[in-house]
């Protein structure tokens, strides 16, 4: 088989597409992780609503104006709702251990999954494009959708800006810090409630984004949320629990392992990506760029 | 002495007015009582868009029994129950419909994981169960018994049929690319046995199985296109063949490439897929709601809208995978209670063996052997023609199912080979 490298290429853009879908829900995980040192299965369900908001929002208004709404207001329910889901619910499991935890959010999977078929009903649902990112780019005798290119874009800049946010500002600093030293920043006169609520509800925004990104791609029906959250955790897992960037090149790295692995080797190419996790887990245990103490970066 | 010989006269008439009054309400209670079937499907999620369908049809069948005097008067009544794609659900949903609601009969699923589950329990329960969308050709195949039956098509017909319609084209080198669970691998097999043994001269250049409910085939796509084969075969189930499907028309796959994919075909899939519907590609169904255009089609057609809009499902196109299965399967069972002229087990067991129907497709016989209707397949290519709401198959072949599906002996043989 002739592996020019033109076809490398395109695998490897592919691959690109694939990272930032997986980033995109990961970086929210990670997130909760890190801060709240909180295991949030029902991750999943968020980006779920996510998606059926952005197809409400595409019948509510028609045309692209649909779509662009649906961006900016998906996100916005889904992190409201996950404020109440934070200060209802998993207020009161913090500190507490890690099965109740696992219990408590994927009760919420289930919870999520009957609301959005009392709401929705069981039907299948697709959410189209906007007209100014339909058609498709050439590039190296490949055609890629300009929609893809878009997924790229929106990735990186929720990458850049979340960095940002955790370096540069001070909100950012006292999530690091409340992640490392909880109880000093109490004693500080900080309200650390306050702070898990935010961050509880920015990671929610950010899987509701994801939703509402990837849903003109995919169908949309009950349980997509499980569809993607295993792969989703593998990322978080091999990045490393609580770090942003680790998130980014977990995703980088499962994108480009299953894509090459498609090429290479089709029939093993998910089991590499288990197998890199399962690498990871025993040499690095807390992930590539993960470090001992609990903590953020 | 008086007294006493009244006393036995009283009794007597008691005994008698009181047996009357219990023995007359029931007499007519069981003279009245609804032959029952229960129908077990997934009626939630994707699985809906065909079961949905399915159970209009079923009823259509029923109405029609119903109006024509039902079994001496006894009118069937469907009882149904969500399995929610899962075979332990329907074990035990089948199991509450037998002991609990004394079904006479069980009928479903659309998953072949369900279906083949209940088969097994139908048969301890020594009861009918009539399959209707199911597709894994194992059910009526090695692990078929006395007591299950299958109104729609299986793997083998539907994928043999495609190789065959494939084989007359000129594309030598193929690429396979499929959801990596059972059906997916079935109708690949079939298509690849159909295509080889009438065009010994194809290769297959690559095949790639992606996981269930895939979020992004975009690695699948650019590894097939990379590899540039002749032709593509797209082995998808249902719902995945609706995300494969947009993604590949975003990737312009179809331009590229002649892609044959099973079950593109049916009506559902350009009314989901709207602007997403591929043309150019090559599609197969076991009905199409506009071939043949004849009188019994078009009857059959507009008894269907107007009992899914009575139901509350409005449903202008019905569907091969869930109304027309339905359809036959509901017809299998109603026919051979009237010929059995019961609703015994052994007595409807017979009079479905051999069994022909009348459909909108003209005769369709359930095979005795293996308990398999041969019904035809469709294939044709994907078109934008005018008067019609979305893309339909045009250059139609119809594939009969004797043509394609593993002889009596070979059955025999699996059975025995698998016990």
């Amino acid at each position: 088989m002739s592996l020019d490298p033109s076809m490398l290429l395109v695998q490897f853009i592919s691959g690109l597409t694939t990272a930032m879908v997986l980033f995109l829900l990961a970086s929210g995980l990670t997130l909760v992780f890190g801060v709240m040192n909180v295991i949030n299965f029902a991750h999943g369900a968020f980006y779920m609503l996510g998606a059926y908001l952005a197809f409400t929002m595409t019948q509510l208004l028609s045309g692209s104006l649909g779509f662009w709404a649906a961006l900016l207001i998906a996100p916005t329910v889904v992190c409201v709702v996950g404020g109440i889901v934070e200060v209802g619910l998993l207020r009161r499991i913090y500190g507490k251990e890690h099965l109740l935890q696992i219990l408590l959010t994927y009760a919420l999977i289930f919870i999520f999954n009957d609301l959005i078929k009392m709401i929705w009903g069981v039907n299948l649902r697709m959410v189209n494009m906007p007209a100014s990112l339909r058609g498709f780019v050439t590039f190296l005798g490949s055609r890629f959708p300009v929609y893809y290119f878009f997924i790229l874009g929106v990735g990186t800049a929720v990458a850049v800006l979340l960095w940002l946010l955790l370096k540069k500002t001070q909100f950012g600093k006292l999530l690091r810090a409340s992640a490392e030293h909880r109880d000093m920043v109490g004693l500080l006169g900080y309200n650390v409630s306050t702070v898990f609520t935010l961050v509880f509800m920015m990671a929610t925004w950010l899987g509701g984004l994801a939703g509402a990104v990837i849903a003109p791609t995919v169908r949309i029906s009950m349980g997509m949320g499980m569809e993607i959250i295993i792969e989703c955790f593998i990322v978080v897992i091999i990045g490393g629990l609580g770090n942003v960037l680790g998130a980014l090149l977990g995703a980088l790295l499962a994108g480009e392992i299953y894509a090459f692995g498609i090429l290479l080797l089709p029939n093993f190419a998910m089991a590499f990506l288990f197998a890199l996790a399962a690498v990871v887990i025993i040499f690095r245990p807390y992930g590539l760029l993960g470090k001992p103490a609990q903590g953020m970066s | 002495m008086d007294d006493r010989k009244y006393g036995w006269l009283t009794t007597a008439v008691s005994v008698l007015v009181f047996s009357l009054i219990l023995v007359f309400p029931t007499g007519k209670a069981l003279a009245a009582r609804p032959i029952k079937v229960g129908l077990l499907d997934c009626y939630t999620g994707g699985a809906a868009a065909f079961t949905k369908p399915a159970l209009v049809a079923w009823q259509m069948v029923v109405d029609e029994f119903n109006a024509k005097g039902g079994l001496h008067g006894r009118k069937m009544e469907i009882i149904t129950r969500d399995t929610k794609f899962k075979p332990e659900q329907a074990v035990s949903d089948a199991r509450e419909l037998i002991l609990k609601n004394r079904v006479d009969f069980l009928a479903g699923t659309i998953s072949s994981g369900c279906a083949l589950a209940v088969s097994q329990f139908a048969k301890t329960k020594k009861k009918v169960f009539i399959v209707h969308i199911a597709r894994s050709a194992r059910i009526t195949g090695e692990k078929g018994n006395k007591y299950v039956f299958r109104g729609c098509p299986h793997t083998a017909i539907e994928g043999g049929a495609g190789g065959a319609y494939a084989a007359k084209m000129p594309y030598h080198s193929w690429y396979i690319i499929g959801d990596d669970y059972e059906y997916g691998h079935a109708i690949a097999d079939g298509f690849w046995k159909g295509l080889v043994k009438n065009k010994p001269d194809v290769v297959k250049v690559g095949e790639v199985w992606a996981k269930l409910k895939e979020t992004d085939y975009t690695p699948y796509l650019t590894a097939l296109m990379a590899k540039k084969p002749d032709a593509v075969y797209a082995a998808f189930g249902a719902a995945d063949l609706i995300s494969f499907t947009r993604q590949a028309n975003l990737f312009g796959l179809y331009q590229k490439v002649p892609v044959f994919e099973y079950a593109l075909g049916d009506s559902i899939f350009p009314q989901v897929l709207k602007q997403n519907m591929p043309v150019g590609a090559y599609g197969g169904i076991n009905y199409l709601w506009y071939y043949p255009d004849n009188a019994a089609n078009k009857a059959f057609v507009k008894k269907y809208r107007e009992l899914s809009k009575k139901m509350g499902h409005e449903d202008l196109y019905p569907s091969g995978l869930g109304s027309f299965g339905g359809y036959c399967s509901a017809k299998f069972l109603t026919e051979a209670i009237l010929k059995a002229d019961s609703v015994k087990t052994d007595k409807v067991i017979k009079a479905l063996e051999g069994l022909t129907i009348q459909t909108a497709l003209g005769p369709i016989k359930m095979r005795a052997c293996d308990h398999q209707a041969l019904t035809p397949t469709f294939w044709g290519e994907t078109a934008k023609v005018p008067g019609y709401p979305f893309p339909i198959l045009k250059d139609i072949v119809m594939t009969p199912a004797d043509k394609v599906i593993p002889s009596c002996e070979e059955i025999a043989r699996e059975r025995k080979q698998a016990k």
